[in-house]
């Protein structure tokens, strides 16, 4: 036993425990993903390995720009998904009434499926929707809002699609918090902005990072909503969209491989950037007057 | 050392929906008093504590500090000191940073929050434990570091709630002659809260058993042990023979059945006809007395504990009661003995046994 916790013996037992995740992870995972990486590196139009699928993309402006796009739909919908769900869910920290139904009410989105949400949204927000119907029949508006088929209805519906799930997360972390930690910030002196900021938030990091890596990497590769309310060819034209195009019209595999990878890359660098923003988030609060 | 207080009163209720925890709960505490709510667990002394601190709002009632009233003042403003059961350090700051946490609030200078802070340390024994962090700590050496985090700010006031449970025997009496040593060196104003009858009476000036909501006896520490009002207090302070009956004629209780008859003090209080109930403690109860006297009965030996320094045994007296004595006697389950309740160690409650919980 305890030669094998040192790690000098191999524990049989301990191995073939471990076989079925290992299985599992090299055969839906790490095989995919490498094959995906050789595809890539495989043009249609030549022979053997070369990087040409990846010049191609980056010396062509309506391929390239799709990261911008991306990233232009990605980083506001994940800053807004999760400040909006971090400020409610601190805010039902201690439970509050009627609990339970505003939680069903905020869930209910994340059942129905994309689809349908999307013609909902489509339907309320959309030019001759209630929503503007409403706006210009109370004069309120002399023209509708334009909210659906551009950045907008795709943010709108990758908010209520991805709202509930980090809200639900956020909540369950903050409320795993030990409620005393806040009675004891209070009785030394602490008013209701110190506690959050001097101890609840650096107690939260760790949830919230967890919240917006999810949050980022689900709105980078948004699809279905991009072409339902936006303007797919256009304005909402996603990476996504793109290594579609190119697998599905063109039928270039390993053109859209190269187009995933590349996705794959930009979401790498944005879970990078999260975990290095958390890092300087949590040691700032944690520095004392003249220590450390 | 502390900002001194000279009385703090309160008269506080307290509802949860149609559930009343506290009725009309009243305490006065003198400055440098160390003030002890004893209760079991759902008696309403945690949240009488909480009130005072500010962390739950009372539904009715009023708090002074002095000529001061401190209900709607905010927990943070109102330089009460708290230390929790659960010690409730700031897991991602290191001990100093913990302990000066209310001195940067208060943006004291470096110098001064450095050298409070050392000051602290000392106090509570713990010098040189500046950069561990909580979690590093063993829970005697985290309560310590509450302890010296709440005092640092030197509060007029501080608030003990169950500060030692969550501590092991040993720990915890070591810890509870340090809660007195701090006490007794810095002239502090404290109210602790506890179901520990030890903790109770080994710290306290003045002792509160509270049951319900409700105040059942208040007194200075050797009242509330020798001289308990009612069966609920005498139970807590550990008289563990309770025989209800009404008082007869000559002063003493008989029992319903006629087969008891006890002698005992604080007779006096309670007319003839009157029902009462008499309560000894076990260790009071002598084994083996043969001289014919007031007060002997004689048992038969059910169930032997071995306690160390002497054995617990249950008996099954005449009239079918049972009694806890404790006897450093070697007792055999079965053997008949005679026992006597010296008069002087048997006390008369008012009121029939069902008031014990």
């Amino acid at each position: 036993m305890t030669k094998s916790r040192e790690g000098r013996e191999l524990d049989l037992t301990a191995v073939l425990c471990l076989a079925p995740s290992v299985l599992y992870v090299v055969g839906m995972f790490v095989y995919p993903f490498l094959h995906g990486i050789y595809l890539s590196l495989r043009p249609a139009k030549q022979p053997g390995l070369s990087l040409a699928n990846y010049v191609a993309f980056f010396s062509d402006e309506w391929q390239y720009g799709t990261i911008w796009i991306t990233f232009s739909i990605a980083i506001p919908t994940t800053l807004i998904v999760v400040s909006t769900a971090l400020f409610l869910a601190y805010g039902m920290r201690r439970g509050i009434r009627m609990e339970r139904t505003i939680t069903t009410i905020l869930v209910l989105p994340v059942s129905l499926g994309v689809i349908l949400l999307s013609i909902g949204i489509q339907g309320f927000y959309g030019s001759r929707g209630w929503f503007n119907q409403f706006l210009v029949g109370s004069g309120l508006l002399s023209e509708p809002l334009q909210l659906t088929n551009n950045k907008t209805g795709v943010m709108l519906s990758l908010f209520m699609q991805q709202f509930p799930f980090c809200f639900l997360m956020l909540l369950g972390y903050i409320s795993g918090i030990d409620p005393t930690l806040e009675k004891s910030a209070r009785t030394l002196g602490a008013g209701p902005w110190i506690v959050f900021r001097r101890v609840m938030l650096p107690l939260m990091a760790p949830g919230i990072a967890i919240a917006f890596a999810l949050v980022f990497v689900m709105s980078f590769a948004v699809f279905p909503s991009a072409i339902l309310l936006g303007q797919p060819a256009g304005s909402t034209r996603t990476i996504a969209i793109a290594a579609y195009h190119q697998a599905f019209e063109h039928y270039d595999m390993s053109y859209a491989s190269a187009i995933a990878v590349i996705m794959g890359l930009c979401q790498l660098a944005g879970l990078l950037l999260i975990v290095l923003l958390r890092q300087r988030m949590v040691m700032a609060p944690t520095m004392g007057v003249g220590k450390r | 050392m502390s900002q001194t207080l000279n009385s703090l009163r309160f008269r506080i209720t307290k509802r949860f929906g149609a559930k009343v925890v506290l009725d009309d709960f009243a305490l006065e505490v003198r400055g440098r008093q160390f003030v002890t709510l004893l209760g079991p667990s759902g008696c309403g002394k945690s949240t009488a504590l909480n009130i005072v601190a500010g962390l739950i709002p009372a539904s009715d009632g009023e708090l002074w500090v002095d000529d001061q009233r401190m209900d709607p003042v905010p927990t943070e403003q109102r330089g009460f000191g708290m230390v929790f059961q659960n010690y409730a350090l700031f897991p991602h700051m290191t001990v100093f940073g913990n302990i000066a946490f209310g001195l940067e609030l208060q943006r004291r200078p470096t110098a001064e929050i450095r050298e409070r802070v050392q000051a602290m340390l000392q106090l509570v024994q713990l010098p040189g434990f500046d950069d561990r962090y909580p979690s590093q700590l063993s829970g005697g050496q985290q309560q310590r570091v509450a302890i010296a985090r709440a005092l640092v700010l030197h509060p007029r006031l501080l608030l003990l709630d169950e500060p030692l449970s969550n501590l092991d025997a040993k720990l915890r009496i070591e810890m509870r002659a340090e809660i007195k040593r701090i006490h007794a060196s810095l002239g502090l104003t404290c109210i602790y809260v506890t179901h520990d009858q030890t903790e109770a009476l080994s710290l306290s000036d003045w002792i509160v058993v509270m049951r319900d909501g409700i105040v059942m006896q208040a007194g200075p520490p050797q009242e509330i042990y020798n001289r308990p009002k009612n069966v609920f207090v005498a139970d807590f302070m550990g008289f563990r023979n309770f025989f209800s009956g009404h008082i007869g004629t000559d002063g003493q209780l008989e029992r319903a059945n006629g087969a008891l008859r006890i002698r005992g003090r604080g007779q006096d209080a309670l007319a003839a006809g009157e029902p009462a109930t008499a309560a000894i403690r076990p260790e009071d109860v002598q084994v083996g007395t043969d001289a014919a006297g007031v007060n002997q009965f004689r048992g038969r030996v059910e169930i032997v504990e071995y306690l160390g320094r002497d054995n617990e045994a249950v008996l099954r007296l005449e009239d079918q009661s049972s009694l806890w004595v404790h006897t450093p006697a070697h007792l055999a389950p079965g053997e008949t003995v005679s026992v006597t309740f010296p008069p002087d160690k048997v006390i008369f409650l008012p009121g029939a046994p069902d008031a014990r919980p």
